[in-house]
């Protein structure tokens, strides 16, 4: 996605085979992603501009599914919950107080990592399957609150006519879809750097080792129920901070935005995506979406049967999901190139290992 | 000699079963106790009720004078319980060197010795570097856990336990499934352990208990039969009787 991303991609693999092949396939995919998305509002209309800003928004959700998912081992649906919650705080601010872009961001962090806390309890002491249920229960239930509570959230009818957002004080107003992307494109940059830099601190490592063995961290004296719900809230944050964005992409806000078709797409994203990659999160939504909102054009009314048809063919194809594919392009390369195609398992450049890379690679 | 270890009438059942029945221990300050006894004797029970990984229906544990009863696993390995588990317990996608770093996170100062890529390197990575050389797997430090054969991930799982500064190291059963000049590896780095760690042992290899142990225990259906020396246990009827097949 960006070139921190590719960073901490490859040099969390770089304890295996040939990193050099791959640090260079993921650094020339990450720049071309980078100036494609920078191009895309001068090559499309604006209507296709402000659905890649949505788009984005999601990815941007996704990216705190993975985190849940994939770094700290609790699969979720409920991370639309946060999202709303981010949303709704947001839009409330911008009609009441602030068109300030930062103070709304802030906000939507704050907001979506308190609803985050209030929850915790809930979901830290759970495992597996059973954090799946719950999370699911929980954003259910924020989808009825929001239907509910006209008061705040304007009921299913939702919330809109909040002002044009200036992103910093002082600056021009976003009056563009061309502009709002831009804004959108910028903040997702950011956030997804900073989830970046934060996974390679030996914070990132505690979360993974969790995940990987819970027994032992405990034995080794971690407070393995405090991390998780460390990374619960901050996960919540990032969640909130794309409600936020959402507002200010779309300029509105209603309980469709966060119902259960939203979760599970989220879901299936980023197990496509990768579980544990930040940019196969991104990837991963952005490919659901455009599945479901562009190829589904194809064939109207039958986008279920085409998100369904995508995921066995990823599961298929790229068992490791999107985020593995830099891997196994890399193995097949080389296998090509040392023509020992056939190499035994354990050995250099064998399945086996490329495996470990393609592990240890969507940890970054 | 005082005692670093006092287990008090210890019971812990599964149903019906009494895996560990009004079992009493003493492990004093650096000593090396064995516990042997058939399948199903209750030891790794045991060893599970002393670290924390499963709670006691009745009894007192004291570990260095302070009552431990109701501390969960990570507070107790945090005082000074370290462990090794029957199944080499490693994070699998981690580097072997960073397995040691996590596991030693608490005891060299969590994030407060990682503000720094200088402090962290000094506080952290090298003591970490300096264990896994001990345990012999220095050479496979930026190698992922996931791939290392199982003696390694004994060795590594070894390395882990000395990184959190234990006083006191339970060891379950760690010569299961090594090859015999791992054994001997092993053997040598368990009696190179300072005094300052105390050691509690379960292993099936009497030839490694003998070697090792100052004081075997043997346990029998979750009871303890006898404690005493290795001459005696050697040598006892009772225990002769209870645990005919094992002792030779």
């Amino acid at each position: 996605m960006t070139p921190a991303g590719a960073d901490g991609v490859t040099s969390a693999g770089a304890d295996s085979v040939n990193p050099a092949d791959r640090r260079w396939l993921v650094r020339a995919g990450a720049g071309a992603v980078v100036v494609a998305g920078v191009a895309v509002p001068w090559l499309v209309d604006e209507y296709t501009t402000s659905i890649f800003a949505r788009t984005l928004v999601l990815g941007l959700v996704g990216v705190s599914v993975a985190l849940l998912t994939g770094v700290a081992g609790l699969p979720t649906l409920g991370q639309t919950g946060p999202f709303a919650a981010g949303a709704y705080g947001c839009a409330v601010l911008g009609m009441h107080t602030s068109s300030v872009g930062v103070v709304q961001l802030l906000t939507g962090a704050a907001v979506g990592a308190l609803f985050a806390a209030l929850t915790v309890p809930l979901v830290v002491y759970a495992r597996g399957v059973v954090v799946l249920m719950i999370t699911l229960a929980i954003g259910e239930l924020t989808v009825t609150a929001a239907s509910r509570w006209r008061s705040v959230t304007g009921g299913s009818d939702g919330l809109a006519g909040m002002p044009a957002v200036r992103p910093f004080w002082g600056m021009a107003v976003l009056d563009s879809d061309r502009a709002r992307y831009l804004y959108t494109l910028v903040v997702v940059g950011v956030v997804v750097c900073v989830v970046l830099v934060v996974l390679r601190t030996p914070a990132g490592m505690l979360l993974r080792a969790s995940r990987d063995d819970e027994g032992r961290m405990r034995a080794s004296g971690h407070p393995v129920t405090g991390y998780l719900a460390m990374a619960y809230v901050a996960a919540g944050a990032v969640a909130g901070t794309a409600g936020s964005l959402l507002v200010t992409a779309q300029q509105y806000v209603s309980p469709a935005d966060f119902g259960f078709d939203v979760s599970a797409l989220l879901l299936l994203g980023v197990v496509i995506g990768g579980a544990a990659s930040v940019g196969g999160a991104i990837a991963g939504t952005a490919l659901v979406v455009a599945v479901r909102d562009w190829l589904s054009g194809l064939l109207p009314g039958h986008a279920p049967l085409l998100l369904g048809g995508l995921f066995v063919v990823t599961a298929y194809l790229f068992p490791r999901g999107v985020a593995g594919l830099s891997a196994e392009v890399a193995s097949l390369l080389r296998s090509r190139s040392r023509s020992r195609s056939r190499s035994r398992p354990g050995s250099l450049g064998g399945p086996d290992v490329s495996q470990a890379a393609a592990r240890s690679e969507v940890n970054a | 000699m005082t005692a670093l270890l006092v287990a008090d009438a210890l019971c812990r059942r599964y149903g019906s079963l009494a895996a560990v029945d009004r079992i009493d221990l003493r492990v004093t300050d650096g000593e090396r106790h064995a516990l042997i006894g058939p399948n199903g004797a209750g030891k790794t029970t045991l060893l599970d009720l002393i670290g924390g990984a499963t709670r006691a229906d009745s009894g007192r544990i004291r570990f260095a004078g302070r009552d431990i009863t109701r501390l969960g696993p990570a507070r107790r390995a945090r005082l000074g319980i370290g462990r090794i588990h029957q199944r080499p317990a490693v994070w699998s996608s981690l580097s072997a060197l960073d397995n040691v770093v996590v596991a030693g996170w608490k005891q060299a100062g969590g994030f407060r010795s990682a503000w720094t890529p200088g402090r962290f390197r000094s506080r952290v990575k090298a003591p970490g570097a300096a264990l896994l050389d001990q345990v012999g797997l220095s050479g496979i430090a930026s190698t992922a856990a996931a791939h290392l054969s199982h003696g390694q991930r004994r060795q590594l799982e070894i390395a882990m336990a000395l990184a959190g500064r234990p006083r006191l190291l339970l060891l379950d059963e760690p010569a299961a499934g090594l090859s015999s000049v791992e054994v001997h590896r092993l053997a040598e780095l368990l009696s190179e352990l300072p005094r300052t760690v105390s050691v509690l042992l379960v292993e099936h290899r009497l030839d490694l208990v003998y070697a090792l142990a100052d004081t075997v225990t043997v346990l029998h259906d979750g009871r303890r039969v006898a404690t005493g020396e290795p001459a005696e246990i050697r040598t006892s009827p009772a225990v002769r009787q209870a645990y005919a097949e094992a002792v030779r």
